[in-house]
């Protein structure tokens, strides 16, 4: 008996498993999760402070190599030829020389060779949807706080779709969060319009009459949300969504590229739209700086942060120095010290940019052709241009008008301009840095009042109602040191308004979906581009000032032809999505 | 008494066991005497008249005793009258029973057994005879380990067992050691690297290969479900169990070990030099029609790269300020600015010394054993100094290792066996350019000196000077003086300090008192590590230079201002593990019926920094085993895990791992006839589960979503700015707050279903023996990224929980033959192994592609994919016609890589990217080994080799010009396209050369061209010996015996030519070393002694 029992304890000791918990721990609590963030209203600003920085970064190099978010300090203006880079082994050849794909290339981890990385919307939409459901549990807040917080991420919720309708045409509408196992299937244009539609109204009714303290300067107002509106209606009533037949025949799915017939009232529900904004500006202190005095209002109006002409920018206030400017620094700034010195080295404005400009009486500049012209040629009609060419871009050899009497920005005393060659393009971008002395960051305007004057006459122009056209047209015209037009009618007229829409927009994400939803995508945006080649006294190194200077011509750039196929006229949505079988890809890709 | 006093005078002669040894006096007991017995004494000796050490004598029957051999054979015993016979017995003879006959002296003779059957073979928390062994478990013995001159234990496994395939990251000193994967590899999201058993305890690879070969009694790699159960949780990828050596009753034995050797890199890839490059670069601006004069190397240049000359004879004769004298010196002086040199070889090409001692001491008495064993390691690295001291290019990996096994049997029903092992490294080595001692980022760092400047970037160091750069002058691009050797000597010198320490003790109590066979046994066991690394940065004075005005034979130093190095402790770490294990133990030989059973409770805690929750990790599991034999003809087990581990949901922390397995020796069967021809069948075959808790991903998956919180906002998307500004100052920052995780509650380990038969043959009186295993090895519930959740879920791939869906089919096979034999004096053996192991990747839950070669899934882990191309576009004409290709801007030129259109859609995509090659495992491994001994020679070689593995070549080692003006492998200058060479027939190698990088044009790492055959066979091993052990002078020297030997590793390497150079076959391919971040695989010829006293 004895000796069972002692075999018995044994065997229950061994198979005693109670002190299991002396060896494997778990964690009793989680630092932070949802609940935690939604109880309290200072964590919630945590939230809002990204809902915003993502999905207001559409369209934007918001890391500098990062793919897929414009990767490799590309942007639009690049895709679109605004700008040039002679960069050889990035993202733009690729893009430029091959047009869009849907497969993706070693560059791009997984990202379709396109304008946009399409799950990323998705990932930003929602963010905005977590806060939009669960902002009403935080304990601090008050109903009118909840309520407006709410009408915010309804608005960034309708910009986000509103940047997809323009890249893809329909696409699946999501507005609120979603589990994997939830598949949406593209909706069509006119259901993605009316989505848009329905949430901007929901946005403007839910922030109608709040107004921002200085504090929070940035956040949408019931202004931002009529603009949401205006801008989704002005697309809607472009010429490539207000059509009987797609760009390309995409049966039996036509209707998630086009409306399938044309429409003139849209353009009529656009001016409406427009025309409310103008209105809401001008009771709320946003309107066009116009002063009479064209360079400093154009200048001021682009140039400097927190203008009275701008609803809505992008408020990432970094700089190149502590890394939180990413790519938007070394894109927008020509200035070595702040950009980087890499990026504006190869960087350029366009020749097919340059000839948008007029000269400062109206009429169109001559510029040298294949046959080298003295340097001094270049020099003196720069110095004819208009002034919001003067307040957008800077020569080569000459101190920016922009940022007059300052060392930092001159090419001839300060070092950080020698830097760079001055030699990519025809000159380069500095539209944003308006007398910004030691100024390290910007903000990138997202809505500008002056573009809901160009949607106005573009729509008139649409409805061949010429004069109101001429007179929306004017008004920008004007302010940007133009003389007004009086004869132009139609098709000239529609010229004048695009071409204006070129020169006032530079570089401001408008000329890409423009190329497209204009149907001109083989004009504005395929074909060789060209800069001009200088020469110098000789090889040196560093300074740029005018004497350096021999000759200039016009020439080919070493960029690519760019490309341009109709099926660019949408984007691709990745191959690695569609593979997960829920999308219609968009025809030709 | 005896022992005390023998010990006393070793003492004398090897003070530094003194101390180790006074713990295993304590427990020497004085033996009594009693006249009541009888002494017996004899001598045993084996047939050739050579006395056998350590066999044990002992009696039958109740009041058992026993004695073991000196080391001339003798053995005295003291008996009760009673007894007339004496057990002989000795691994590797055949037992004898001896009739006493009143005899008071006796010879014995012992018969070898050349079976070898009766081997004992460690297995998972126990041993095993060989015969009866049901599972699938390879051997290495300490001889043959001990023949490899290698700084760590995985390499000198490498051709030694079947079914294990190692590669290599680098041949660095202290950081050389191999990846090892047993039966290739099983998961492709989990950790693929086997578990490592060190005398019954669970230890890192890392303490594996620190092991000194001098301490290790052998190694056993278990392979299938069946001997792999027991370990469960953590045994899915195969077990390495190594077991240390024990004392044995018997005189002190010192044994004395010396090796001395020198290392050379197997393989170094070789620069274009400066004439080349120049030739190269010009022609390269030409391809890509650039318009760049002032980069175009003049033919003057040329000129003074031909002939290694900084002047022409015209500038020389300009020179009106010189004599003629001079002038002819000039013309013959050779050239500073327009030098060349390749780096590579300069900074990599030491003849590194290799120093090892090991000095250990054996023996015991009645209640104890001891093996006390001291160890020390002394490697220098490649890299080479230029004869400036003290800088990071004299690196070194030092190493003390020691281990004191100490066996007790002093109480009745007791044993103890108490083991204090450990080591400590001092390396000293360079670091990266962050001051970070990250492997592959070092190479690196060094190796990105010398791709991105020209080869006549220099001078470097002269006259034993370092120069920083050209005073005055520079020479054609800006090569200013900043030589590779230069970035090299700057860099800072890691000083990197580690110990760690084991400490265990293990008791067993037999309790035949209460159930014959039964017995109790426990282990406890601790390990500490630690490290510490400390960074100086050397300040090496620098100079510059030029040549004289006046008489540019005269070289004019400037600068070399001296100041302090600084030094800074980088880190500091420090773990422990604590281990505990009980258990009951049953084992019963009834007539036919043997019976064997397990059952144990194991516990492991281990702490460290970093942790995540500062929680430590936990292992919690019992084993069972039950092993059941009758009449040595059918043998049965099963065995079991049941183990539970902290990254797993309380509730679903615990999985079983059972498995069975059967044998089945038909040569033992009546009915089988006894013959000279096939003398052993054994039939094998084993079925059971084991899984890997290593799993990948995060630690607590299984919690539920987390946010996550940025607490500075440095990049975008980490906050956004609020509020107003006119650009004159900024807003304020808001940082964000994020989705970090999504949890998955359900997160479970991987479990692999592994199947094994197996068929062992010996013939011809056992001197042949072939042994097959055949495996197949499903891997479920690996960790799975799901590509399948759309995208618009709006959850990133980093925050979407990752589900155990994957699954992988591993299947293979091993075959091991032998033959043994002597004739007279003369031995030899022949032996040879062949394995294979692929995989497939059944399930990875991927989107279905258009094309099914796009999917990972059906096809092997690692597997390269690729364009495919048909050669080169000859003609610019050849090349106009190019399919549109998305790669590069849809360009192409003559003398680019002409890519197929595969999916045959008129577009160069990714679609047409096509499973090429093999992965960088490779399938195959093989080796053959041959020894002949005669008397005291002995020569032995090991070859090995691999087939079916690839190396994909990218980054410096296929584009040349980095940064506009780097140089370029020898390779590209000699094999490149251009049309005079393509025309006139050559062997071209290489695209036309272009200064720009190669990603993002079709010729890039997209192309399959670059994947390389790591198909080859090597030398691994030699070793010629000589034993002097019946010489007379060395008993005068009162020695036992004596060894000499000289051996070698990586002695000669047989590939693909295919295979650049300066790529090992076993390098392991990384992001590192495919862009030729590599420090080569090392070469050893290593001289050494061995005395034995």
């Amino acid at each position: 008996m004895r000796k069972k029992y002692i075999l018995f304890v044994l065997l229950l000791a061994i198979f005693n498993t109670s002190c299991v918990d002396e060896f494997i721990n778990a964690p009793d609590v989680v630092s932070l999760d949802l609940e935690k963030v939604f109880s309290s209203k200072k964590s919630v600003e945590g939230a809002i402070a990204l809902a915003y920085a993502y999905n207001l970064s559409s369209g934007l190099p918001i890391f500098n190599w990062s793919p897929p978010y414009m990767p490799f300090g590309t942007s639009e203006a690049f895709v679109g030829g605004e700008d040039l880079s002679s960069v050889t082994w990035t993202y733009e050849p690729a893009i430029t020389g091959t047009g869009m794909t849907a497969a993706t290339t070693e560059l791009l981890q997984g990202a379709a060779l396109s304008d946009d990385n399409f799950p990323n919307n998705y990932q930003y939409i929602r963010h905005a949807c977590i806060i939009l459901e669960n902002v009403d549990k935080v304990p601090d807040m008050n109903a009118e706080e909840k309520k407006i917080i709410k009408g915010e991420m309804k608005g960034l919720i309708a910009f986000r779709h509103l940047e997809m309708l323009k890249r893809y045409g329909g696409v699946p509408c999501v507005d609120h969060t979603l589990t994997v196992v939830d598949f949406i299937k593209r909706s069509s244009v006119q259901e993605t319009l009316d989505f848009i539609v329905k949430l901007s109204d929901e946005s403007a009714e839910l922030l109608k009459g709040h107004t921002w303290s200085n504090d929070w300067n940035g956040r949408l107002t019931e202004g931002v949300a009529l603009a949401i509106k205006a801008e989704v209606l002005t697309f809607a009533a472009r010429p490539l969504f207000n059509s009987a037949t797609p760009y390309m025949d995409f049966s039996p799915h036509n209707d998630l590229i086009c409306f399938g017939n044309y429409d003139s009232n849209r353009w009529q529900k656009a001016i409406d739209a427009n025309l409310a904004v103008i209105e809401w500006g001008k009771q709320n202190g946003y309107e066009l700086i116009n002063t009479g005095n064209p360079f400093e209002d154009y200048g001021m109006a682009v140039g400097v942060p927190g203008s009275k002409e701008v609803l809505l920018a992008y408020k990432q206030q970094g700089d190149s120095k502590d890394n939180t400017g990413g790519g938007m620094m070394a894109v927008y700034c020509p200035n070595p010290q702040w950009g980087g010195t890499v990026a504006p080295d190869y960087r350029g404005t366009s020749y097919e940019m340059l000839i948008q400009y007029r000269k400062e009486d109206g009429t169109n500049q001559t510029w040298a052709g294949t046959t080298e012209q003295p340097y001094q040629d270049y020099y003196d009609r720069a110095q004819e241009m208009e002034p919001r060419f003067k307040a957008s871009i800077f020569c080569f050899g000459i101190d920016p008008w922009n940022n007059p009497n300052d060392n930092f920005w001159s090419v001839s005393k300060g070092w950080h301009m020698q830097k760079s060659k001055q030699n990519q393009g025809i000159g380069r971008n500095i539209k944003f840095w308006y007398k910004a002395g030691t100024r390290t960051w910007f903000e990138f305007p997202i809505y500008r009042m002056s573009e809901f004057y160009l949607n106005i006459a573009e729509a008139y122009n649409g409805m061949n109602d010429d004069v109101n056209s001429r007179k929306y047209l004017n008004i920008i015209r004007n302010r940007g040191g133009l003389n007004d037009l009086t004869t132009q009618v139609g098709e000239d007229l529609k010229n004048e308004i695009y071409r204006d829409w070129e020169v006032e927009f530079y570089n401001e994400n408008q000329h890409y979906p423009h190329a497209r939803h204009w149907k001109r995508g083989d004009t504005m945006i395929g074909g060789a581009k060209h800069v001009f080649n200088f020469t110098y006294i000789s090889a040196a190194w560093g300074v740029r000032v005018p004497a350096d200077f021999l000759t200039y011509k016009l020439a080919p750039a070493t960029v690519p032809v760019y490309a341009w196929y109709d099926k660019m006229y949408l984007s691709p949505f990745p191959q690695v999505e569609m593979n997960k079988g829920y999308l219609v890809q968009n025809p030709g890709y | 008494m005896k022992n005390v006093q023998r010990l006393k005078k070793i003492n004398k002669r090897i003070s530094i066991f003194s101390l180790l040894l006074l713990v295993s006096v304590l427990f020497i007991h004085s033996q009594t005497l009693d006249l009541s017995y009888k002494f017996i004494s004899g001598v045993v000796l084996d047939k050739t008249g050579e006395p056998i050490i350590g066999v044990t004598i002992f009696t039958e029957g109740k009041g058992s005793v026993g004695t073991i051999t000196d080391t001339k054979g003798k053995f005295s015993i003291k008996l009760s009258k009673e007894v007339r016979v004496l057990q002989i017995s000795y691994v590797g003879y055949i037992s004898q029973k001896v009739e006493l006959n009143d005899k008071k002296t006796i010879e014995i003779i012992l018969q070898e057994n050349n079976q070898l059957l009766s081997e004992v073979v460690v297995v998972g928390y126990g041993s095993q005879k060989k015969e009866s062994v049901t599972g699938s478990i390879s051997t290495v013995s300490s001889a043959d380990l001990i023949k490899a001159p290698v700084g760590n234990i995985s390499n000198a496994l490498v051709g030694r067992v079947a079914g294990l395939t190692a590669i290599q990251q680098s041949g660095e000193p202290g950081f050389d050691q191999a990846s090892i994967r047993i039966r290739g590899i099983g998961t492709f999201a989990g950790d693929q690297n086997p578990l490592v058993v060190i005398d019954g305890i669970v230890q890192s690879l890392e303490t594996m290969n620190m092991i000194d070969p001098n301490e290790i009694d052998k190694v056993n790699v278990l392979k299938d479900a069946s001997a792999t159960a027991v370990y469960g949780v953590r045994g899915a990828n195969g077990v390495i169990i190594i077991t240390t050596k024990k004392g044995r009753k018997g005189e002190p034995q010192i044994s004395f070990t010396s090796n001395f050797g020198v290392m050379k890199p197997t393989t170094l890839a070789s620069l274009s030099n400066s004439y080349e490059y120049a030739v190269l670069r010009n022609e390269a601006i030409k391809n890509d029609g650039l318009n760049q004069p002032e980069n175009v190397f003049s033919q003057d240049d040329l000129w003074k790269f031909q002939n290694n000359r900084d002047y022409t004879s015209k500038e020389i004769a300009a020179m009106s300020q010189l004599t003629e004298a001079q002038k002819v010196a000039l013309s013959n002086s050779p050239a500073m600015y327009y030098a060349s040199h390749d780096y590579l070889k300069e900074i990599f090409n030491r003849t590194a010394i290799q120093q090892q001692y090991n000095i250990n001491l054996s023996g015991g008495t009645d209640k104890v054993n001891y093996f006390v064993s001291v160890g020390y390691l002394n490697q220098e690295g490649l890299l080479n100094n230029f004869g400036i001291k003290n800088t990071a290019a004299d690196t070194r990996n030092e190493r003390i290792t020691f281990r004191n096994n100490f066996d007790f049997n002093f109480i009745k029903n007791f044993e103890f066996n108490l083991s204090v092992s450990g080591y400590f490294t001092d390396l000293r080595t360079f670091t990266n350019d962050g001051g970070d001692i990250d492997v592959g980022s070092r190479y690196r760092d060094i190796i990105k000196n010398i791709y991105e400047a020209p080869p006549f970037a220099g001078p470097g160091v002269i006259d034993g000077k370092l120069v920083r750069g050209y005073a005055g002058y520079r020479p054609a691009n800006n090569a200013g003086g900043s030589s590779a050797i230069q970035f090299l000597l700057d860099k800072a010198i890691a000083n990197i300090k580690r110990n760690n320490l084991n400490i265990s003790l293990k008791g067993k109590h037999t309790m035949d008192y209460l159930v014959k066979g039964l017995s109790l046994r426990g282990l406890v066991s601790y390990e500490s590590n630690f490290s510490k690394d400390v960074n100086t940065v050397p300040n090496i004075p620098g100079y510059q230079v030029m040549r004289s005005v006046e008489d540019p034979n005269q070289l004019m130093f400037f600068g070399g201002q001296e100041s302090n190095e600084t030094i800074t402790e980088k880190s500091f770490y420090k773990d422990y593990k604590f281990y505990v294990e009980g258990g009951i133990e049953y084992s019963r030989k009834f007539d036919k019926h043997t019976i064997t059973a397990l059952s144990l409770v194991t516990a492991e805690r281990r702490t460290m920094p970093k942790l995540l929750y500062n929680i430590p990790q936990g292992m919690y599991g019992v084993v069972g085993r039950v092993t059941y034999g009758y009449d040595d003809r059918y043998l049965g087990e099963i065995n079991m895990g049941y183990n539970g581990s902290e990254n797993f949901a309380q509730g679903k922390r615990f999985g079983l791992f059972p498995a069975v397995s059967i044998g089945w020796i038909v040569t033992n069967e009546s009915f089988f006839p006894k013959n000279d021809v096939v003398t052993w069948i054994k039939f094998r075959a084993s079925y059971g589960q084991t899984g890997n808790s290593n799993i990948g991903g995060k630690r607590f998956m299984y919690l539920p979503g987390s946010w996550g919180s940025y607490s500075k906002y440095t990049l975008p998307f980490q906050g956004y700015n609020f509020g107003y500004s006119d650009g004159t100052y900024f807003s304020p920052q808001y940082t964000g707050n994020y989705e970090l995780s999504v949890g998955n509650p359900n997160v479970t380990w991987e479990k692999k279903e592994s199947s094994n038969i197996a068929l062992d043959i010996n013939f011809f009186k056992d001197k042949l023996s072939v042994s097959a295993d055949l495996f197949v090895e499903n891997r479920n519930n690996i960790l799975t990224s799901l590509a399948t959740v759309p995208g618009i879920i709006g959850i990133d791939s980093d925050v979407l929980p990752p589900e155990n869906v994957g699954s992988m089919k591993n299947s293979g096979y091993e075959i091991n033959v032998s033959w043994k034999d002597k004739i007279k004096d003369f031995i030899y053996q022949i032996g040879g192994q062949v394995s294979y192991a692929k995989n497939i990747i059944t399930f990875k839950a991927e989107p279905p592609y258009p094309y099914s070669w796009m999917n990972e899934t059906g096809y092997s882990f690692g597997q390269y994919k690729g364009y495919s191309n048909e050669g080169f576009y000859n003609s610019q004409k050849e090349a106009a016609n190019h399919p549109f290709n998305t790669a590069g801007g849809n360009n192409a030129q003559a003398g680019d890589l002409r890519i197929i259109d595969v999916n045959g859609d008129g577009t160069v995509d990714d679609k047409d990217m096509i499973p090429s090659e093999y992965s960088n495992v490779p399938r195959f491994t093989f080796s053959t080994n041959f020894l002949v001994s005669y008397k005291g020679f002995e020569i032995s070689t090991l070859f090995s080799g691999s087939a079916q593995g690839t190396f994909s070549m990218n980054g410096y080692m296929i584009n040349p010009f980095s940064t506009g003006v780097g140089n370029t492998m020898k390779y590209i200058y000699e094999g490149r396209w251009t049309a005079e060479r393509y025309a006139s027939g050559q062997e071209i190698t290489y695209p036309r050369v272009s200064m720009n990088l190669l990603n993002g044009t079709q010729n890039g790492i997209n192309n399959s061209y670059w994947l390389r055959s790591t198909d080859h066979i090597k030398l691994k091993n030699v070793e010629i010996a000589y034993t002097f052990s019946k010489k007379s002078w060395i008993k005068k020297a009162n020695l036992g015996s004596l060894r000499i030997y000289a051996n070698a590793n990586n002695l000669f390497t047989f590939k693909n030519k295919n295979l650049t150079e300066g790529i090992d076959p076993e390098l392991i391919h990384d992001k590192f070393t495919s862009e030729g971040a590599i420090y080569p695989i090392t070469r050893v010829i290593n001289f050494g002694l061995k005395v034995q006293f």
